[in-house]
C-alpha cells in the first residue's frame, strides 16, 4: 500500500494521477469530501483503474456534468448512516440518566450543517425511544421525554477545542449524565471538562461520561468515555479492496449507481457490509493495537496508560452499569437492523425544524 | 493488392476496437501485484480541514437531493463559509 498525503488542495489531482500511473495499483482510495472533484476528474482519465472515495460525492458530479457517463464504472463513493449510530448512543445516554437519576443528556456539535442534523436528530430520537422502552420494560426508572431533555450546542467550529470545553462544562454544570461529541477534536475539550469534575470529586469513573465519535475514543480517558459511535472508514476501504480482489467492483458500481452506503444492517449483493456501530471491548483492543503500532512507528507516546490498564478500566466502567441498559441498546440495534424501527434521516431545513419541534 | 490493403485496414480497425475494450480485462487477468494507493485530503483539524471537509459533505447531500449548493448556502442564516484549508 502506498499513501500520498495532500498538503494543499492543488495536490489532489497530481496525487491521484501519480497513484493511477503506478502499474501495480488497482485501487485508489481518496479519503474525504474535498477529493470529490479530483476523483471525478482523474477516474475518467484512467478507466482501467478503480477509484473509491470515502464521504465523497464524485458520482453526483459525474451525473451533473457528464450525465452520459453516469455512473462511471470505475468509481465508487462510500457514505455512512451516522443517524442510526447516533440513535444508539442517544438511547444509551438516556438509560444512564434514568439509572443515575440525572436530568439531562448533552451533545456538543460543530458547525450547523445537514450532516450534523443526521447526528442531532438521531441522538434525540434514540433518547425518546429509550424513555418509551423504560415505560414498557423498566417502569420504576421510566420518565416522560421532555423537549428540554437533550442539551445541545452548535459551537460553529470543528477546531476550536476551548469552545467544546465551554459548551460541555455548561452541560455538566446542569448535571448532564453524558455529553456526545459531534465535533471531532472538540471531544478533547469535552474530556477536559470531565477531567476537571473527576479531579474535584476524586472520581475514578463516570458519571459524568462523554461519548466518542468516528473512531473508538474510549481509550482517551478510560472510565469516563462510556462508548463511541464508530464510523468505520477502515471497513469501507476493506470492502472496496475485497470487491476489487473478487472482481465484483464494477458490477457493484452498476448495481449501486456508484454509491455504497454503510451503516447498521446494510447489505451489498446479499452480503452484510456494515460501517456504523457502538464501540465494544473488542473494538477497544483493536484500537489499542493501532495505538501500539503508532508508538512503534513514530517513537512517540500515544496511549495514555499501559494497554492492560486501559482495558481493565474500560471493562470495569462498562460492568459497573446495569445489564438492562446494555440489553436495551442491543434491542434497539436489533430493531434498526431488522427494520422494525426507522431512525429519521434529516437533511433539510424544513425537516430539522419539524423534528426540533417534536424532540426539542 | 487492393484487397490486401483493405484486409490490412480492417485488421487495424478490429485491433483498435479490441484494444479499446480490452485493457481492463487484461489488467484484471494478469495483475503483477495487488497494490492500493490512499490519497488523503487536507483535513487537518488544526488547519480547519475537518470543518471544510464537513462543509463539502453538506454540499454533497444537497446535490444528491437535486438541490443546488448555492440555494442551500443562501437558505441558511446560520451558515458561515469555511475557507479552504491552508
Amino acid at each position: 500500500m502506498v499513501e500520498l498525503i495532500s498538503k494543499v488542495e492543488a495536490d489532489y489531482v497530481p496525487n491521484l494521477t501519480t497513484a493511477a500511473r503506478d502499474p501495480d495499483v488497482q485501487l485508489i482510495v481518496g479519503v474525504g469530501f474535498l477529493l470529490s472533484d479530483a476523483l471525478a476528474q482523474v477516474a475518467q482519465r484512467f478507466p482501467n483503474k478503480n477509484f473509491v472515495g470515502i464521504d465523497t460525492f464524485a458520482q453526483s458530479i459525474i451525473k451533473e456534468k457528464f450525465p452520459a457517463k453516469y455512473p462511471l464504472p470505475n468509481l465508487m463513493d462510500i457514505v455512512y448512516e451516522e443517524h442510526k449510530g447516533s440513535a444508539l448512543v442517544g438511547a444509551l445516554a438516556t438509560l444512564l440518566a434514568a439509572h443515575y437519576n440525572k436530568p439531562y443528556i448533552g451533545g456538543v456539535f460543530g458547525i450547523e450543517i445537514p450532516v450534523l442534523w443526521k447526528f442531532e436528530i438521531g441522538y434525540k430520537w434514540g433518547a425518546r425511544w429509550a424513555t418509551e422502552w423504560m415505560f414498557k420494560n423498566k417502569p420504576d426508572k421510566a420518565f416522560k421525554y421532555r423537549t428540554d431533555f437533550v442539551l445541545w450546542t452548535y459551537t460553529g467550529t470543528f477546531s476550536d477545542i476551548p469552545k467544546g470545553y465551554a459548551a460541555a462544562k455548561a452541560m455538566y454544570a446542569k448535571d448532564a449524565v453524558a455529553v456526545y461529541n459531534i465535533a471531532g477534536p472538540l471531544g478533547l475539550g469535552i474530556n477536559q471538562a470531565v477531567q476537571e469534575i473527576a479531579k474535584a470529586r476524586g472520581l475514578k469513573m463516570g458519571p459524568p461520561f462523554w461519548i466518542g465519535v468516528d473512531a473508538n475514543q474510549d481509550w482517551i480517558n478510560p472510565g469516563f468515555v462510556i462508548a463511541s459511535m464508530m464510523k468505520r472508514v477502515d471497513k469501507g476501504v476493506y470492502y472496496a479492496t475485497k470487491f476489487v480482489k473478487d472482481g465484483k467492483f464494477r458490477d457493484l458500481v452498476k448495481q449501486t449507481k456508484g454509491t455504497l452506503v454503510l451503516g447498521i444492517g446494510t447489505k451489498v449483493a446479499g452480503e452484510l457490509t456494515e460501517g456504523i456501530s457502538v464501540s465494544t471491548l473488542a473494538d477497544l483492543d483493536e484500537f489499542i493495537k493501532m495505538g501500539q503500532t503508532a508508538e512503534k512507528l513514530t517513537g512517540k507516546k500515544v496511549l495514555p496508560a499501559p494497554p492492560a490498564e486501559i482495558r481493565a478500566k474500560v471493562k470495569a466502567m462498562r460492568e459497573a452499569q446495569p445489564q438492562w441498559i446494555w440489553a436495551a441498546v442491543a434491542e434497539l440495534e436489533k430493531k434498526i437492523r431488522e427494520g422494525t424501527v426507522t431512525v429519521p434521516l434529516v437533511l433539510t431545513k424544513p425537516d430539522i425544524e419539524k423534528w426540533r419541534k417534536e424532540l426539542g | 493488392m487492393k484487397s490486401r490493403l483493405w484486409l490490412g485496414a480492417l485488421f487495424i480497425i478490429l485491433a483498435a476496437l479490441l484494444l479499446q475494450s480490452f485493457p481492463y480485462a487484461l489488467v484484471q487477468a494478469a495483475p503483477k501485484r495487488f497494490k492500493i494507493a490512499v490519497v488523503s485530503d487536507t483535513a487537518d483539524p488544526e488547519a480547519g480541514g475537518t470543518s471544510a471537509s464537513t462543509t463539502w459533505h453538506s454540499r454533497a447531500v444537497r446535490m444528491r437531493r437535486g438541490i443546488s449548493a448555492s440555494r442551500w448556502w443562501s437558505s441558511s442564516a446560520r451558515w458561515r463559509p469555511i475557507t479552504s484549508p491552508t
